[in-house]
């Protein structure tokens, strides 16, 4: 069995609790991390975070395709605002 | 919609980046700042004919021109569907009459949209039925319900490194 599945996917420990007792409100709520390294688990899916890229927390709204992607891959670091032109955004 | 590039080849042909999800000649006729008219017909990934330039000179002269098309030209969206260029600039208020800035962004990094409103403070907000409730582009503005923040840090002494 390759390391890396019997290790299993990494999340920091504190979220972990975290993000179940947000799971058990249904208040409108943004959590906060700084742990973009944390993996995106099926128990996150349905919540919002605020994960930050160094200056402010981005909101990432976890779906159930975006399980076993790290956190930071939703909040980049170097971002470039681009041009609306015919862009639409789906109101979730 | 656009912006035109260096001119290729002798034929008038030009380099076109386009800004638009759709393609660009479904739109035609574009403008430009001075109101001249352009119809643009693709050849290739991003080379483009302009009708009525057919040699390099004419179309070096076009170089930087940028494209736009008036707003009541593109197709209606999908309901809950906004187009950015309609929620940028829109008020924000919350449900009891307080100011909180302008819409100034509206981005998505594969996790959903969220607008970034001026304040101050400035803030980021998920565009979601719970934190934006109401779009009204008519009347220019947003009903926004803040979400509560909760801050989860790493105990001490488990800081990233």
């Amino acid at each position: 069995m390759p390391r890396s599945v019997w290790k299993g996917p990494f999340v920091d420990g504190y979220l972990l609790k975290k993000a179940e007792a947000a799971r058990a409100s249904t208040r409108n709520e943004v959590i906060r991390i700084w742990t973009r390294r944390s993996t995106v688990l099926p128990q996150f899916v349905g919540l919002t975070f605020g994960v930050y890229n160094g200056k402010k927390f981005l909101p990432v709204q976890v779906t159930e395709n975006m399980v076993g992607h790290k956190f930071g891959e939703f909040s980049p670091t170097r971002t470039f605002g681009g041009h609306s032109a015919d862009k639409k955004a789906k109101r979730g | 919609m656009g912006e035109l590039g260096r001119a290729h080849g002798v034929r008038g042909l030009l380099r076109l980046k386009a800004h638009c999800e759709a393609p660009i000649d479904s739109y035609n006729p574009l403008r430009d700042e001075r109101g001249r008219v352009f119809v643009l017909h693709p050849r290739g990934a991003d080379l483009v004919a302009i009708e009525g330039v057919a040699d390099r000179n004419a179309a070096e002269a076009l170089t930087g021109t940028k494209l736009y098309v008036e707003r009541d030209r593109l197709p209606e969206p999908d309901p809950d569907e906004f187009y950015l260029t309609d929620l940028v600039g829109l008020a924000a208020f919350t449900a009891e009459g307080k100011a909180l800035g302008q819409v100034r962004a509206v981005e998505d990094y594969g996790a959903g949209p969220f607008l970034t409103l001026s304040g101050p403070p400035e803030r980021l907000v998920p565009f979601t039925m719970a934190a934006v409730p109401v779009v009204d582009i008519q009347g220019g503005r947003i009903t926004v319900e803040p979400p509560a923040e909760i801050e989860v840090k790493p105990p001490e002494g488990e800081a990233e490194e």
